[in-house]
């Protein structure tokens, strides 16, 4: 039925940096193993340090990670299922972006650097950008998911 | 064969065509692990538009 509201909840779990989609693997293999009724587990690249778990309650999911490696312990409540939604969704790098948008570089040598889109490429999800604090103007192209968009600034 | 990550349904598989999609375009440059035990009762497969069991990508390149 649509439109139901969900029968499980999310819980995060503290794990060991690094370690976020190996322990995920493990657990999956338990609750299949062991019966336990997990729906679904996540690990997310900007999620550093925690998992999520979706369960029908929270005392599966303490079962679940019990004397498991790198499981440092549940975090008290839920997670809101609109917090993961942007983890969830195959959403094209691209968005948001457009020529004349001003961004913000957030990986590479030029990370934290201002920059104007001169060029948005849809199909290879690429970007050419000027950086705007440089003394000569050099183009530079760059994946998507490199520059974010500064809120605030329109072209 | 390394893992690599379905463009289409975004499934890893060590296969060469996706198991589940058919798809043969496959990229070794993904991230996020999703696994989905109970499609049916996932909230989360549900979200992210998964309808099988299995090993998923949050995001493939
Ligand atoms: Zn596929």
């Amino acid at each position: 039925m649509s439109g139901e509201a969900p029968r499980t909840s999310l819980y995060a779990v503290k794990v060991t940096i690094g370690q976020e989609k190996a322990v995920v693997e493990m657990l999956a293999d338990r609750a299949a193993t062991e019966g336990i009724p997990i729906t679904a587990i996540l690990s997310a690249a900007e999620l550093k340090g925690y998992i999520i778990i979706e369960s029908p309650t929270p005392h599966h999911v303490d079962e679940l990670i019990r004397g498991m490696r790198h499981v440092r312990g549940r975090v008290q409540g839920v997670v809101d299922y609109a917090e993961v939604d942007r983890y969830l969704q195959a959403r094209p790098a691209v968005e948001g972006l457009a020529v004349g948008t001003i961004v913000e570089i957030i990986a590479g040598p030029f990370k934290g650097m201002q920059a104007k889109v001169m060029n948005v490429d849809k199909v290879k999800e690429e970007v050419t950008i000027e950086i705007l604090e440089a003394s000569y103007t050099l183009p530079i192209t760059v994946h998507a998911d490199y520059v974010r968009p500064i809120k605030g600034v329109s072209p | 064969m390394s893992e690599k990550a379905c463009r289409n349904c975004r499934l890893i598989t060590r296969d060469r065509v996706c198991p589940n999609c058919r798809s043969s375009d496959l990229s070794e440059d993904f991230t996020g692990l999703l696994v989905v035990l109970d499609p049916e009762n996932s909230e989360l497969a549900k979200r992210a538009g998964i309808k099988k069991k299995g090993r998923y990508a949050l995001r493939v390149r």
